[in-house]
């Protein structure tokens, strides 16, 4: 824990704040750092698919977009999708953190880490398991239930995305209820309201203001995936699996650009509504010091709820078991004897390339995005005022903006080497005669799309930390540079060491903006199960997952060992406490 | 103030006057016993407490922090269940109940208000859950009835935020009440407010309480508000009840060291009683042979007892020579100046009321101190 005081620390800078900004050049370098970062990895992509989007020529494909019935299908599919994995995740995301913090019912340690799997788990992986899993020919729905169950499209979809999406929901309704001060639940009891009562009256009023910012969050990111629909849409077609088939199919980037355009209006409102949400003042407790402790359901109404989380569990430990036992039988389910003929292809074979040049460029942008979403996080809450509120958002545009409408931003931007006269003032970034065979722009990708994940943890454990703290070191003559190194380094060690994992997880995983950048030259492990699920090799594509989990697992020992756990820094220490 | 009024018996039923006309809501604790198990071992919150709370009561439960006040307040309410003993309402036992069946209604120290309901909607809350027995007229009219007295009217339709500490607190009380409890229990309530408001709310609270003539227990670890609001004072450590008895007593016939420390403040002598008759002991003292009043367990010759002195009770004459103590320091409070002083029996705090700093003993000076015997109070060792 950091130090947290119980009251939130105000986020306005400290008046001297302003002088100290325009005196420090170390803070005006690092501001043009990060600036110039987040400006070419995302603002000018962005751009360029803005302007391809508005270019005359593009502007007849609106009309055609919203007279043609197959278009306006493919939005309302969009939407449609966005709105259930929405609905679903925040729904099993709340059954879970309800069970976890509401049931006396036993084995919960096992079923927090259960739910919390889904997080580092490989794009297809959840949807190739499902499909041998739950498929038409499906070791369970068909060997043991005897269905013919066309998994492709809709259902399919909603179902692999829930699945994976839904952790977000549930440690934010975790931590949400976790919050709920106890002496109101038991006011409620104290006057004779029923454990249900207190549920219809008491907790999911309370919960509702914090049940949107899920589902908004859910949405975006159901919205912006582009493996799932490839693998399991089957005809049913999302915004963003239209747009990345008109460029790698129909190579018409300008069509490519209006889809991503009218991908991006739900995907930027969903994403900033969200924000605004949980920005708002809310008030869930009246006064400070929480009183009271929760009592848990022991009536048997337990048991169903228990019992429904339980099935929940069970499908994911199946789905992640799948593409265990898949990587190591030959045809799982029709042909179940065990081979290492897969995991050798894998981390011996062809396969080696892509997972050590995956591994290099991770490795390469993790440190790089910890550092600068740390960097911005720390500008946007202590050292910028007017201009916080820009570089925060620039900082988050790796996540706010759909990975398929960057690669193509991508493209558009970096492809064509760029001169002036005939001077080559920026190398092609992208294709095949790019920089470092495309790895920079790899590398660029994975920082952008991994930053926010650093960022927002940051700004969190910032905000909570009380600025007097940081003034007290530089009152003791310390420069901006040296506080933030030797005081609120330390005491936000924990938020960096989170921020860190999360960022490898992300990169490592990231496709949908890698599949566009990815040459001859550079392979990605994402795009190698991608190429393996779509053409029906399962047994390699479980073989890559499963490498893939246990490399980003593996990273976290690593982030852990080098971060440090983080110092039990408790409630008690003092601002001089700190100095020492 | 003459000594013989103190004299008396320890008083441990309340005076009749107190008890309301209905003749419910008489709570008994007996045995009540609360262990907790952890890692590291049992720790026994609350050890074997007998009480009994007569219909209308305002007992208090005090004590230093981790005492078992809350603990026991919260068995009452049926949030924690006991491990030992029962709890009756009425002869009723209802240690089994789950805290909806009780008839009881808390006020947290956090308030614990709905923050998604307005102020009416907050104390109406109890009552709709009675809506089998209630028509909406009859909520209605309890609703403002609550209101009326605890002077909200006006802000029925306010959020809870929108009010200020004091409002909330009043809120919290209403929404208590309307229920029509057999008991209120009080946990901490006034201990977010500020020092003004705590006392104008004691007030507050005391003046409901009796108007409703509801039986009530409050937990406070501010002996002031204990002293002020109760009929009596239970004063708990480690788990064990010390005493119960009316502030006054409590304060000038403590039963335990403990106790008198607790209470305000006290020099302790150790003099051991030359001779015990109808509990007045006559000892020796700082070369004094006086009379004072002694507990009951005190026996003639026994050792190891120690005069309770009170700082208020003792008088210091200046002398040139020969005194009986020396002034080691003095401290100024504002309302009072106190000194220390060195004697043969150890070092005695003297209270003088209304004492003029720029007039005070220096250091060093030789003074006659003499106590009034009619307050000091022998007690045995603990
Ligand atoms: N849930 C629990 N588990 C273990 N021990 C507990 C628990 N609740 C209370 N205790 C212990 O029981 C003892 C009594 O606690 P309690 O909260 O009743 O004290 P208190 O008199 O209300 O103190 P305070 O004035 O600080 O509020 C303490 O030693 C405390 O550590
Ligand atoms: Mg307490």
């Amino acid at each position: 824990m950091t130090l947290l005081l119980p009251e939130r620390a105000p986020t306005a800078t400290p008046p001297g704040a302003r002088r100290r900004r325009g005196g420090d050049p170390a803070i005006r370098l690092l501001i043009v750092v990060c600036v110039l970062l987040v400006a070419i990895g995302a603002a000018i992509p962005l751009i360029a698919v803005l302007a391809t989007a508005f270019a005359p020529d593009a502007l007849p494909r609106y009309a055609e977009f919203f007279t043609s019935s197959v278009d306006l299908g493919i939005l309302r599919n969009t939407l449609v999708l966005g709105a259930l994995v929405g609905a679903c995740g925040t729904a099993l995301g709340f059954l879970f953190a309800f069970v976890q913090t509401r049931l006396d019912v036993p084995g919960k340690k096992i079923l927090h880490v259960i739910a919390m799997m889904p997080i580092v788990s490989p794009p297809f992986a959840v949807a190739t398991a499902t499909v041998v899993l739950y498929g038409r020919r499906g070791v369970i729905s068909n060997g043991v239930f005897g269905l013919q169950y066309d998994i492709y499209g809709l259902d399919g979809l909603v179902f692999v995305l829930s699945m994976s999406l839904f952790p977000v929901a549930y440690l934010g309704l975790l931590g949400m209820l976790r919050g709920l001060d106890p002496a109101v639940e038991e006011a409620a009891m104290n006057l004779g309201a029923s454990r249900w009562r207190i549920l219809r009256t008491v907790i999911l009023p309370l919960l509702a203001p914090g049940l949107v910012a899920p589902f908004l969050l859910l949405f975006v990111e159901a919205i912006a995936d582009l493996a799932n629909p490839l693998v399991l849409g089957g005809d049913y077609t999302v915004l963003a699996s239209r747009a990345y088939l008109a460029v790698t199919g129909e190579y018409d980037l300008t069509s490519a650009s209006v889809y991503c355009v009218i991908l991006l209006v739900p995907s930027l409102a969903m994403y900033f509504g969200q924000r605004w949400w949980l920005n708002r003042k809310v008030r869930t407790t009246i006064t400070g010091r929480p009183s009271g402790s929760v009592h848990l359901i022991t009536g048997w109404s337990r048991w169903p709820i228990y019992g429904l989380a339980l099935l929940v569990a069970a499908v994911i430990v199946s789905l992640y078991s799948t593409v265990i036992i898949g990587s190591v039988t030959k045809v799982f389910g029709v042909d179940n004897t065990l081979t290492l003929d897969y995991l050798r292809e894998v981390v011996a074979g062809p396969g080696v390339e892509a997972v050590l040049d995956t591994l290099l460029f991770a490795a390469i942008a993790t440190p790089i995005a910890g550092v600068v979403g740390l960097m911005v996080a720390w500008l946007v809450v202590r050292h910028l005022r007017r201009t916080a509120w820009l570089l925060d958002l620039g900082g988050t545009l790796g996540v706010a903006v759909p990975g398929t409408v960057l690669g193509i931003g991508f493209v558009l931007a970096y492809r064509p080497d760029r001169y002036i006269g005939d001077f080559l003032v920026f190398p092609s970034l992208v294709g095949g005669s790019a920089l470092a065979a495309g790895a920079v722009s790899i590398v660029l990708a994975y920082v952008i799309r991994s930053l926010p994940a650093g960022q927002r943890t940051a700004v969190g454990a910032l905000t909570q930390l009380h600025p007097s703290i940081e003034e007290a070191s530089t009152d003791l003559g310390a420069s901006a540079l040296q506080t933030f190194r030797r005081v609120t380094l330390p005491l936000i060690r924990p938020a960096l060491l989170t921020g860190l994992s999360y960022s490898f997880a992300r990169s490592m995983t990231s496709v949908s903006t890698i599949v566009l950048l990815v040459t001859p030259e550079t392979k990605i492990i994402t795009s190698q199960v991608m190429s393996a699920a779509s053409t029906g090799r399962y047994g390699v594509a479980f073989a890559y997952c499963t490498v893939l989990t246990a490399i980003v697992l593996a990273g976290f020992l690593v982030i852990r060992f080098i971060v440090g756990a983080g110092a039990e820094l408790h409630r008690t220490a003092t601002s001089e406490g700190q100095q020492k | 103030m003459t000594a013989a009024a103190h004299v008396e018996a320890p008083i441990t039923e309340p005076a009749d006057a107190l008890r309301p006309e209905s003749g419910s809501g008489h709570l008994r604790l007996d045995g009540l016993t609360k262990q907790f198990r952890g890692r590291t071992g049992t720790v026994t919150a609350v050890d074997r407490v007998d009480l009994d709370v007569l219909p209308g009561e305002f007992i208090t439960l005090l004590g230093p922090s981790g005492c078992g006040k809350t603990t026991t307040l919260r068995m009452v309410a049926g949030f924690e269940q006991a491990t030992g003993g029962d709890i009756l309402i009425d002869g009723k036992a209802i240690g089994h109940l789950p805290p909806q069946r009780r008839p009881m209604a808390m006020v947290f120290q956090s308030y614990a208000l709905f923050p998604h309901m307005t102020v009416a909607e907050n104390i109406a809350y109890g009552l709709r859950l009675q809506r089998g027995q209630r028509s909406k007229d009859e909520i209605a009219t309890a609703m403002r009835m609550a209101v009326t007295s605890m002077n909200l009217v006006g802000m029925e339709e306010r959020s809870p935020h929108e009010l200020s500490g004091g409002q909330q607190q009043r809120v919290a009380l209403a929404r208590a009440l309307v229920v029509q409890p057999k008991v209120l229990l009080f946990d901490e309530p006034l201990s977010n407010l500020d020092a003004k408001l705590r006392t104008a709310m004691r007030a507050e609270i005391r003046r409901i309480q009796k108007m409703f003539g509801i039986t009530s227990i409050y937990v406070t670890h501010d002996q002031d508000e204990a002293m002020s609001m109760s009929d009596r004072i239970v004063v708990m450590n480690k788990g064990k009840v010390e005493q119960v008895a009316r502030p006054g007593e409590i304060y000038t016939r403590p039963t335990s060291v403990f106790v008198a420390d607790f209470i305000g403040h006290a020099n302790f002598v150790e003099a051991a009683p030359e001779r015990i008759e109808d509990g007045v002991a006559t000892l020796t003292v700082l070369g004094r042979q006086l009379t004072v009043a002694a507990h009951p367990t005190v026996a003639a010759g026994a050792n190891g007892t120690f005069l309770m002195i009170r700082p208020e009770t003792v008088r210091l004459t200046p002398v040139t020579s020969s005194g009986n103590g020396t002034v080691l320091r003095s401290t100024f409070h504002g309302p009072s100046l106190d000194y220390e002083i060195e004697t043969a029996a150890g070092t005695i705090t003297a209270t003088e009321q209304g004492g003029d700093p720029s007039e005070a003993l220096a250091e060093g000076t030789s003074v006659d101190l003499t106590f009034d015997a009619d307050r000091a109070y022998l007690l045995p060792r603990d």
